[in-house]
Parts: structure tokens; sequence; C-alpha cells
């Protein structure tokens, strides 16, 4: 049976790959919008940030841990730079953690920050003021030097074109962030909040990529420290973790460990550099992986739907006349629109990898290196996509009618989804697998790797999808 | 002889959306002998298509069974199915796929692999004559091409039965004649089981052993085409063409009058305008039964025709001319019409095949 299932499934994808019109739907136009947008926004050569100097404004309310760091530091020094006279600067730093971080990394802090793609600011009440003077933005009535006025103004500031997203770090983000099981037992949920106008999708998507980045890895390198501290505890107790910490060199250790200067070295070069590096192979990602997928969601509808066609030429008869059940042919049918999608999507990738190594003058792989989750997303993404397509395949009672309104649902993803160039809040774009996909693929891309929600939700709505939609079509089937 | 299909009180009941049945297929009996061809016959809507689906299994009956080889299409479907090849009216292939990918795939569905696919595929091609054309997609071939390749489809697996669905339909003369040639070969020299559809008589006379003859859901006759005939009395039908004259009943009783005559029946029409041209002024041109082309407005010209059914009724032709001739009766033609299985289908359905 299973060589029946792979011979149909072969069949099914043999004649998709060998049809050059379909090629030309599935593979071609996609990768055509795609370098369109990454020539356009991305440029040419290696050394070219095109993207550069995207405004952002940053409102850092963090007021520091109870062990005396400040995390939102690292964001202003990553964004801003270690010479601006506000973020980054070292004057925050316990002077230990200096000399800690030259031995480590040596001085090279500016050389990490993200001057060449950012032009970035801190949003305070001075700089609230003048875009009122000036007219450009209109806030309500309040106090100006009080939170609510400066975000208002710093969110009108986003929403009128002045910067493409404001970073607003909230005041006890460095204190939730701070967990240590011992002495700071309680988990509670902190977050930066990153505000973008949504008219600069690829923008927006690139510094939401590097803030995600960086919240990532300061959550990583607490974790770490935090499993440190539980596992010395436990080996020795608790009696002894208080008298190391009366020592000179525990508190230095200690200190470092969370100052933002040295964190920022030690957990922040990859990513702040490689998002500069790769700012054309985030756009490819960005585009490309939203094109992939609005175009793989028509693949796998037309694979269904197919299905019709085969009754209509009869060849699904003969194929019922077989000695081959018909769980077997149905499941063969999809399984091969299934491996179409991974392979329409899989060849956009090579493709769009090889663009954007033409593009920056070197072979990158713009995906990510991580490829194990590359392909767990890739794989997540043709089962959403698969999935409706089963379920609209199976909602239809007519082909005609699925090839009415199925093109009108895919269109409707792909605006939620950001596909079309401008993202809408993430409330409202959650509802399309497309925003799933493409910001896990985007997340890869810019070296983060927390894409197990992304991975859950694709996984769970193709799975759901693909069930309801083989229950109704499996009705009209058996009616063949 | 052995029977290699058994079909006993097959029922088939659809329901329409309005909540009511339809009784398609009423307890049909059926056995099919192994190495004959049969062919089954009907008028479209008799229940033909319904019956063949049941047995090949693409449709579950409502009640009743029929067996391949001994094995049950509802109980060890997959068994039957081997033993099944089917040959469908519509040309059943993948288009963009060669014709040696089409027999590949169509004979892995059929259970087939490896070194043996191989050389069935091989075969099939031989027997076909499409060996050259392997290679080639199906969408380049004529209409006759693809059927062979269609017909070979359904011999991959060397089936103990195969069904046919007018396989000669929308085909050039010689492309009929090679696949009437192809079952005639399946029948004679593999000793294959033909169960035949067709519209064409002349087809199912030429090829079958045995004919049934199904309507309404049931099958009203069943037999050698020689047993058919003998059924509905092996008359002759002598048919005059007599066109707009006015035929007397003392005319007709004349003719029933001769030795070996056992009916004689008189039918007029009347050449009528096309719908919506009633009131028009212009005549149309309407063709007679004699041949004749001519002018008419509804109502006005009427062709008449009397059918003689006779034992032998190139006999009693002679007679039959002197009579007309005596009484003044223009005969503008004469069919002589052997009995045939087109007369015992009219016969017994009181339609003709093709209605």
């Amino acid at each position: 049976m299973i060589s029946k299932l792979w011979a149909i499934a072969w069949k099914e994808v043999y004649r998709t790959f060998t049809d050059r019109s379909l090629i030309l739907i599935m593979i071609a136009t996609p990768l055509l919008i795609s370098t369109i947008v990454g020539l356009a926004f991305g440029g040419l050569g290696g050394g070219d940030v095109p993207v550069q100097d995207i405004p952002v404004a940053i409102i850092n309310r963090d007021v520091g841990s109870s062990f005396g760091a400040n995390y939102g530091q690292i964001y202003t020094s990553a964004f801003i730079g270690s010479g601006d006279s506000t973020a980054g600067d070292s004057s925050n730093s316990a002077p230990v953690c200096d000399q800690v971080a030259a031995e480590t990394s040596g001085d090279n802090r500016s050389s990490m920050t993200l001057d060449a793609l950012t032009e970035a600011v801190i949003f305070d009440a001075a700089a609230a003021q003048s875009l009122v003077d000036a007219n450009t933005i209109t806030v309500p009535e309040g106090e100006p030097d009080s939170d609510t006025y400066l975000e208002a103004a710093a969110r009108a500031a986003v929403d009128n074109g002045t910067y493409t997203a404001l970073i607003l770090i909230p005041e006890d983000f460095s204190q939730k962030m701070s967990y240590i099981p011992v002495l700071h037992p309680q988990i509670e949920e902190t977050g930066v909040v990153v505000y973008a106008n949504s008219g600069r999708a690829v923008a927006a998507g690139i510094i939401r990529s590097i803030v995600g980045g960086i919240t990532n890895q300061i959550a990583t390198g607490n974790i770490a420290i935090a499993a440190t501290f539980g596992q010395i505890t436990d080996n020795y107790g608790l009696a002894t973790m208080g008298q190391a910490a009366g020592s000179m060199d525990f508190a230095s250790a200690f200190a470092c460990a969370f100052d933002p200067a040295f964190t920022t070295i030690t957990i922040d070069s990859q990513s702040v550099e490689g998002a500069s590096a790769n700012a054309t192979g985030v756009i490819l990602v960005m585009v490309g992986s939203s094109q992939a997928m609005f175009f793989a969601l028509f693949t796998a509808q037309f694979g269904v739907l197919s299905m019709h066609d085969e009754r209509r030429n009869w060849t699904l008869q003969r194929l019922l006349t077989t000695p081959t059940p018909r769980w077997v042919i149905l499941a063969g049918k999809l399984f091969g629109v299934f491996v179409t999608v991974l392979f329409q999507l899989v060849m956009l990738m090579i493709a769009l990898t090889l663009v954007g190594s033409l593009l920056q003058g070197t072979f990158t792989l713009i995906w990510g290196s991580n490829l194990f989750l590359v392909a767990l997303v890739l794989l997540a993404t043709g089962l959403a996509v698969s999935g409706l397509g089963m379920l609209l395949a199976g909602l239809a009672r007519t082909p005609e009618q699925a090839q009415t309104f199925g093109p009108v649902v895919n269109i409707g993803l792909a605006v939620l989804g950001g596909a079309f160039g401008f993202q809408l809040p993430q409330a409202i774009a959650g509802f399309s697998l497309i925003y799933w996909g493409q910001n896990a693929f985007s997340q890869l891309a810019a070296g983060q790797s927390d894409i197990a929600l992304n991975l859950i939700v694709l996984a769970v709505q193709g799975a759901v999808m693909f069930l309801v939609g083989l229950v109704l079509f499996n009705r009209g089937f058996e009616a063949v | 002889m052995t029977n290699l299909v058994e079909v006993r009180g097959l029922v088939k009941t659809f329901k329409r959306r309005d909540g009511t049945e339809v009784r398609a297929v009423r307890g049909i009996n059926l056995d099919i002998a192994q190495g004959e061809v049969f062919s089954l016959l009907g008028p479209n809507g008799a229940g033909k298509t319904t019956t063949i689906s049941m047995i090949s299994g693409l449709l579950a009956p409502t009640q009743g069974d029929a067996t391949i080889g001994g094995f049950s299409i509802t109980k060890q479907p997959m068994q039957a199915k081997k033993l099944l090849g089917v040959v469908p009216q519509e040309i059943a292939l993948y288009p963009t796929l060669t014709a040696r990918q089409n027999l590949d795939f169509f004979g892995k569905m059929a259970g087939l692999g490896g070194k043996e696919l191989a050389k069935s595929v091989d075969e099939v091609l031989d027997f076909i004559d499409l060996k050259d054309r392997q290679k080639d997609r199906i969408d380049t071939f004529s209409g006759g091409m693809k059927r062979r390749v269609n017909i070979g489809v359904g011999l991959l697996h060397k089936p103990q039965l195969v069904y046919m669905d007018e396989p000669t339909v929308g085909i050039d003369p010689q492309s009929r004649r090679r696949i009437l040639d192809t079952v005639i070969q399946l029948r004679d020299e593999y000793r294959m089981t033909v169960l035949y559809t067709t519209h064409l008589m002349e087809e199912a006379q030429e090829l079958s052993n045995r004919v049934g003859i199904i309507d309404h859901g049931e099958i009203i006759a069943l037999g050698t085409v020689g047993d058919l005939i003998q059924q509905i009395g092996e008359e002759d039908r002598l048919i005059f063409s007599v066109g707009e004259q006015q035929i007397e009943n003392d005319f007709l009783q004349q003719f029933e009058a001769i030795v070996g005559i056992t009916k004689v029946t008189y039918q007029s029409r009347e050449l009528n305008v096309a719908p919506g041209l009633e009131d028009s002024a212009e005549l149309v041109i309407a063709k007679k039964s004699t041949g004749t082309m001519v002018a008419v407005r509804s109502g006005q010209v009427k062709d008449g025709e009397i059918v003689v059914y006779a034992k032998r009724g190139r006999k009693a032709l002679p007679e039959l001319l002197r009579i007309a001739d005596d009484a003044g009766v223009n005969i503008f033609s004469v069919e002589v019409r052997e009995p045939d299985l087109e007369a015992v289908f009219l016969h017994l359905t009181g339609r003709a095949l093709r209605d």
C-alpha cells in the first residue's frame, strides 16, 4: 500500500513540476517579486547596507534591577552607540566590568552598534516638544514630562512617519528579567514594545527582528546565570552561597554577570553585527517567505481541487477500480500536494539564497544558520498551507465555488500577514498563517531561535484545518 | 462452462435531494461465463452504467451482491478488483505523462512492480502497437492512439475480466476496426472474458457470444443474438415509402392477405415547419422519406410509410409490389430489414438504442 501511496504522490509532484505554466506561477513569480523588492531595498554589493538610517525612537524607562543591572541600556547602546551621551554610557557599568569586558571581547562595542542601519534617538520630553512645536504631531493634552504624554507623542511620531518604530522599554524590565531562583524566585512576564509604522513593513521588520534578538539573548544569558546559581545552591546549600556572596571575587563576578556593558559584548555581538550585514538577507527572507507562502496557498488549493479534474477525466474512477483502497488514493493525493508545497517552498528558499548571495557578493545563508529549525518551520508551514487548501476544498460544494472564494481567502491572509508590504498589529496579523511563517523565518534569519510559538501555531492550525477539510472532502469523495 | 461473473439480486437506490428515492437497478441476476464476450445493451438511463459501476467496485450495491472469480465485490473487493481490468469510455489517462509513464503508474496501482511491471508494460505497448511512441506525451496522440493506450491500461495486469465501455466512440473507422479486432483477439487468443457495452448493434452482434438487454433497471432479455431474434419471431420488416398519398384500409388488408405476412402498419407524419415560424409567410425546406426535398408550411405535406412484417419478406416482395401497382399506389422506395439486434431492442424496449 505504501508503494502505491508513494506512486500517487510522486505522480502529483511530477505532473506539477513538469508543467511550465505552473512553474511560472509557483516559482518564477514569487521569486521575481521578492528579487525586485530585494533589489529595491537591499541594493547590490556586499559591503553596502542600503536599508540605512532607519529612524527609530527609544523610550527607556528601565530603572534597573535590585542587583544594579540595567538591560534597557543594552538597547540604547546597540541602537545609538557608546559614543552617545545618553545610551551605552560606560559610566553606568561597574568599573571592574570594563576590565572584564575588555579582556573577554576586546574593545569592539562601538563597531557593534547599528549606527549605519538606524538613526536612533532617545525620545524625551524635549524631542516630543519640538515635534509638537513644529506641528509635526498632535498629542492630547497632558503633562509633557509624564510617561503617557511621552509615549503618545512617540506613537504619533511613528504614525506620521517621523520614526519607523518606537522601542519602549518598561520601568521594571531589568527587575523582571533578573530571574534568580534563590534570590528572586518569582517568574514575571515582561517585554519590550516595538511600535512600528505599518507602511514601512520591511524596515519595521528589521527593527523588530533586532529587538527580538537582543531580548532573546538577554533572556538566554540570564537563564544560564540562573541555572548556575541554582546549581551552586543545590550542591553547596544556601549558606555556602551566602558566604560566597560576601567575597569580593564573587561580588565582582556577580555584578559583571548582570552588567549591561558586559552582557552587550558577550551576547549581542552576533545579532547586532549579523543584522547590520544581513539587511538584504532579512528583506529577502521577509518578502520571500511571505510571497512563497502566498503562492503556496494557491498550489495547495489547486492541488487538492485537482481531485475534481481527476473525477471529470475519469482517472479517479479508473483508480478506484484498481485494487487500491480509497484512503490510499486520497492520502497519496494529499501527500503529493504536501510534498509539492514543500518542494515549492524549498526551491524558492534556495533561489532566494542565491539571489541574496549575489546581492551581497558572497554566499550567505539568508535563512539563518540553524538549518534544523528552518526545516521545522518549513514542515509546519507546509502543513498549514496544505491544511488550508484541504479545508477550502472540503468546504466548497463545487470546484468552481472553491476557485472563486479560494483566492479571496488567500489574498485576505496575505494582507493580514503582511505579504503586501504593510504590517498590521500582531493581534490582527496573528490570524494569518503567513504572519506566523514569515515571523518564524525572519527570526531565524536574524539568528534567533525562539520560534516555538510559531511552530505550534502553524502545526496546530495546519493539522486542525487538514482534518476538518479531510472529513468534509471525504464525504464528497465517498459519493464517487 | 464456468461462470467468471455471477450477479445476484443487485439493487441500487439513490436518494434525491428532496428525500425521495430512485431505484436505478431493480434486482439484476446475471452470469458471465469464462472466456465469453458479453454485451450489455440498454438505452440511456436504463441502469446499465449503475450495474457495471457496482460490478467494478465504483458503487456499493444497496442490496444483492456480485462475484468475480468467486470473490464478492462487497466482502472481498480488493481480490475481486485484481481480476478486473477497466477500459472506460473516457480517455482516462494523464495527458501530460507519456504513454509509458501512464502504463507504469496504472500498472503499479494494479499491484505490479519491478521487472514484472516493466515486462507487462513492454508487452502491452507491443500489443497496442505503440512501442515507438512510448516516450511521447498522451496529449500529442491522435484519438485512436489514445484509445489504444486506454485499452492497454486495462490489460496491464492480465485481468480475467475486462470491462470495456463503448471503446470505439469518436474514432475513425480504421481505428474502430483495430479495436474490434483487439477484442476478438482478447477472447480467442488470450481467453479473456469481456464485458462490453456499446450503442452500435453491429458491434455487439459481431463480437458478442451473449447479449443482455437492460431497461428500467431490469434485464429484459438475455441470450445469444440468435436466441433473441428467435424470441421476437424472426420476422423481416419491409418498409415501403409512399410519400403523401392517401392510403386506404382496403389496400392494407390486401397486403395482410398474402401468405407469410403477419402484420401491416401504416404511419403518416406531417412535415412541420420549425417552431416559431408557423406564421411565417416563407416556406421551409423539409426532407421527405422518399428522399425528395419539398417546401412546406405546417401540416401541408404528409410523409407515409407502410411497414410489413413477414417471415420471409423478400419472397413476398414481388406480390406486394404488384398489388400496389394495381391499386395505383406509387412506391418510392422499399427497404428490407432482416431481423437483427436493433429490431430485438426496438421490439423489447419500444425505443431505438440511441433514443
